[in-house]
């Protein structure tokens, strides 16, 4: 485990440094303070429409950092060469990749954090009390992207970054609405299809399990299972997808 | 009894593209064997093989067919516990400075190693003054001392170099080749590819080398380069009447001083005969066998 914190915290640093994180944090905390000028077109809704709207940026910006240095984290060790110093040395293949992956996941983690304690600072500041009931996206998020980082560094096994980084967008736009597989067999009468619906329904990834923002905007109770549905979902898949990753690389060799 | 650190027979190593039909060999049925305790240099013209085998040993490559044995068999993991490995222009994490990636590397190995060993490998590579210096900003040579470090960091029985010389000023050079052969009289094996003969003359016990894949020819330097002598170079002073000389060997005049160079055994002993009658000095006679380089030249357009 050692080995894994290692590599993690490595990760971690080289990708604080990142010149795109720095301009996509920058760029995080400029939308969000800027989300007053919503108020005066919000026809009495302000309240809603700037948590609805900072939720969302922080999942924007969230799913725009594991496209654009996710999706690089084991490339760049391959193309700068820094893996054959890996390689050559007592780590294991899952060490490697879960160390990398674990690296990026706390760095999507603070920044979430940070992004979130600002969104509840101006939400003080703007409406006048802190809704500490919007702590329960955050929960959903923090899972969410424990997925979705799993997935980019999946793809970037084999793929190339920009190439990973469609397929992760493409997984991410098409898990919102798997959802709706099982409603599209009864809305075609096609009771035949029922049990291919509920195969991909269970197999492909459904990101609707970690979607609260509406809950947690309008205040609607979630049910305990909800929280032990995203939890437990969200590890197992991503374990599965960093499994994968770790045969992909014990196959993989180094020119 | 000699113990085989690493023990490779029948080695192939095919490059092949899932879209193109060509074939490649990397190479193409290597037997090495590198024994506990000496420094191996492993020698060959580019593309001949020299990278992919060292890639092979240290996991970074898997062989087509034949085997690899380390330690006469162990686990992959426990060899690699065991190696340590600079790899042919080495890159490291740019945004570390020479003391975390050291520290990096020794956890890698399962090892929370002291400031103190720490410090004392970074003085070992002559780093220590750059020790909070960030690897981004190091110049080639550094680079190279810092990548030794790395491979040292375990504390290993087997040291594998890639062109460990490649790229470095003389000094740079002549430093690193004493640390190979400092760490080697420590007890560790070292394994080095390299292209500069003479760097390999002056360090190996023994050399193999590598022509298209395949080890043409592996032994003590003492053996390969044990031949008769080629020709002898005599340097005579005191000499009046050069010309006779001539018809014993090629001669160069420098006034005072000549230089002879005879092919043959009896003239070279039937001319320093007459040198003495006639009056001349003999200042040195130099014996000259056949060097790394010209056994390696040789061995290449075999």
């Amino acid at each position: 485990m050692n080995k894994v914190l290692a590599i993690s915290l490595n990760t971690f640093k080289e990708s604080v440094r990142d010149k795109v994180l720095l301009s996509l944090s920058a760029l995080g905390l400029f939308l969000i303070a800027i989300s007053k000028i919503v108020v005066p077109i919000s026809i009495g809704q302000a309240n809603k429409i700037i948590k609805d709207l900072g939720l969302g940026l922080v999942e924007l910006f969230s799913l725009l950092i594991i496209i654009l240095i996710g999706t690089r984290i084991l490339y760049q060790e391959i193309e700068r060469k820094t893996i054959y110093s890996i390689v050559s040395k007592p780590v294991k293949d899952w060490e490697f990749v879960f160390g990398k992956s674990l690296g990026l996941y706390i760095l999507i983690i603070l920044i979430q954090l940070i992004l979130f304690l600002i969104f509840i600072i101006f939400n003080k500041f703007y409406l006048g009390k802190i809704d500490w009931y919007l702590l329960n996206a955050l929960y959903f998020f923090i899972f969410e992207f424990l997925f979705l980082n799993a997935i980019a560094v999946f793809f970037s096994c084999f793929t190339t970054p920009i190439t990973a980084g469609i397929l992760t967008l493409l997984v991410f736009f098409m898990g919102q609405l798997t959802h709706y597989l099982k409603d599209l067999v009864v809305l075609l009468k096609l009771p035949e299809l029922n049990a291919i619906a509920n195969f991909l329904y269970f197999v492909l990834p459904n990101f609707s399990v970690f979607n609260v923002k509406a809950s947690v905007v309008y205040h609607i109770p979630i049910s305990i299972n909800s929280y032990f549905l995203a939890a437990s979902y969200s590890i197992l898949y991503s374990i599965i997808l960093l499994s994968l990753s770790s045969m992909f690389y014990s196959i993989k060799e180094y020119l | 009894m000699e113990i085989k650190v690493i023990e490779i027979k029948n080695l192939v190593k095919i490059y092949s593209s899932p879209f193109m039909r060509k074939k490649t060999y990397g190479i193409n049925g290597l037997d090495l064997d590198v024994l506990q305790g000496e420094i191996f240099g492993l020698l060959g013209p580019n593309g001949a093989g020299k990278t992919t085998t060292l890639k092979i040993i240290t996991g970074l490559l898997n062989p087509t067919s034949g085997s690899v044995k380390l330690w006469g068999g162990i686990d992959m993991i426990q060899a690699k516990k065991k190696m340590g490995f600079l790899p042919e222009n080495p890159s490291f994490y740019r945004h570390l400075n020479g003391l975390e990636l050291l520290i990096f590397y020794g956890r890698l190995y399962g090892k929370n190693i002291g400031l103190e060993d720490l410090e004392k490998t970074l003085d070992l590579v002559g780093l220590k003054k750059e020790i909070t210096k960030r690897i981004s900003n190091y110049s080639k040579g550094m680079i190279q001392r810092i990548g030794f470090a790395q491979a040292l960091i375990g504390d290993p029985d087997l040291l594998i170099l890639d062109e460990p010389l490649g790229g470095l000023d003389p000094i740079g050079r002549k430093e690193l080749k004493d640390l190979i052969q400092k760490v080697n009289s420590g007890g560790k094996t070292v394994l080095f590819s390299s292209h500069i003969l003479s760097d390999v003359e002056a360090i190996c016990n023994r050399v193999g080398i590598i022509i298209e894949g395949k080890m043409k020819n592996i032994g003590y330097l003492r053996e390969i380069l044990k031949t008769d002598i080629r020709y002898t170079d005599i340097e005579i002073a005191g000499i009046k009447d050069k010309e006779w000389l001539k018809e014993y060997g090629k001669m160069r005049d420098e006034g005072d001083i000549i230089f002879l160079r005879t092919l043959d055994e009896v003239k070279k002993d039937r001319v320093i005969k007459l040198i003495t009658e006639k009056g001349g000095r003999i200042i040195s006679v130099a014996p000259q066998r056949e060097s790394l380089e010209e056994h390696f030249l040789k061995t290449v357009h075999e």
